[in-house]
């Protein structure tokens, strides 16, 4: 009887551990799938607006920080 | 199991020849059980413990994932920023009226990014600053020399994308530091010399005792100034000099 108590204990223990760690890499590999995008498509911005920057009437022309990708741990591939 | 083997001697009653050896083998299962129960906790210590120690490893690298990461694209920002900042620094002069005069901009981005640091947990948030320099040349007669003030080469500083933390220099402004009207240059170096003398007099004679403090405190800043003196650059040696002298004298009557 003790032995199942135990052998149950140690069950429970590792699902939540198992279930922790498993959050714990999902939000991670979303993170750096975030930061991947982000510097993805600020290098891609910025190359596709060379021409702009460098004509001499132009303002000055800087890639836009609002509109890149945010982070969201929980969204949909 | 004590009960299993109770229930089998008193049922069968079978003397003492059968006594021992079960008794033996209840007490050896009793223990046995025991220490398979305790075993079994010790397992799950052991367990516990691993993942704690292996957990903290995993998490401190996951965090300086993230560190590098978000260094990297704060980095990335900062590195783009700088270039953009120069070359519109360098066409809007040329555009201004400097007749295709070279005109060579440096533009220095510094931003401050908050970002976690895995070493510091508890911290809000360490800053950490990204920084980068650039420069761009806007010209097409790069054999001409700057008559004016705009047309010199520039140096721009901009902290954290601030308009009113923008810092300009012209190149002129860095040369001739000592030159009057104009704003000082950037001191890279200076030496500092401080020194602190006191000294303390008593004189005794048959009335009193006649004490003199004197304390005396100087400090100089040594600098090397470059700047151009008409033949060419020169660099001279500038000292500031503070000091500050206190006399004190009283009287010790017998």
């Amino acid at each position: 009887m003790r032995i199942n108590k135990t052998r149950g204990q140690v069950s429970l223990e590792i699902g939540f551990a198992l279930f922790c760690i498993l959050l714990i890499l999902y939000g991670t590999w979303n993170v750096f799938l975030w930061v991947n995008r982000r510097i993805i498509v600020r290098q891609a911005r910025y190359d596709l607006s060379r021409t702009s920057a460098g004509k001499i009437t132009s303002a000055e022309v800087q890639v836009s920080v609002a509109d890149l990708p945010r982070l969201d741990i929980f969204a949909k591939p | 199991m004590w009960g299993i083997w109770k229930r089998h001697y008193f049922k069968n009653n079978t003397g003492i020849a059968s006594f021992l050896p079960g008794f033996v083998m209840t007490v050896c299962l009793s223990l046995r059980v025991g220490m398979k129960c305790r075993r079994s906790n010790l397992d799950s210590g052991q367990a516990v413990l691993e993942l704690a120690v292996f957990g903290a490893f995993l998490i401190m690298l996951l965090g300086i994932l993230i560190n590098y990461g978000l260094r990297y694209d704060s980095q990335q920002e900062a590195m783009q920023q700088g270039f953009r900042k120069a070359l519109f620094s360098a066409f809007s002069s040329l555009a201004a009226g400097s007749e295709g005069v070279p005109i060579s901009t440096a533009h220095v981005v510094v931003n401050d990014k908050y970002i976690p640091d895995p070493s510091n947990a508890s911290a809000f948030g360490s800053i950490i600053p990204a920084s980068s320099s650039a420069s761009a040349i806007a010209s097409y007669r790069l054999d001409e020399e700057a008559d004016t003030d705009a047309e010199e080469d520039h140096l721009i500083i901009t902290f954290n994308n601030n308009p009113a933390k923008t810092f300009s220099y012209l190149s002129d402004d860095i040369k001739n530091a000592e030159q009057p009207g104009k704003p000082g240059g950037l001191q890279s170096d200076y030496t500092e010399i401080a020194t602190e003398n006191t000294a303390m007099v008593k004189n005794e004679n048959s009335s009193s005792i006649d004490t003199t403090d004197n304390a005396t405190f100087s400090n100089t800043i040594q600098r090397q100034i470059t700047y151009d003196s008409g033949g060419g650059i020169a660099t001279q040696t500038v000292n500031s000099t503070v000091s500050q002298s206190v006399n004190q004298q009283w009287q010790t009557s017998w």
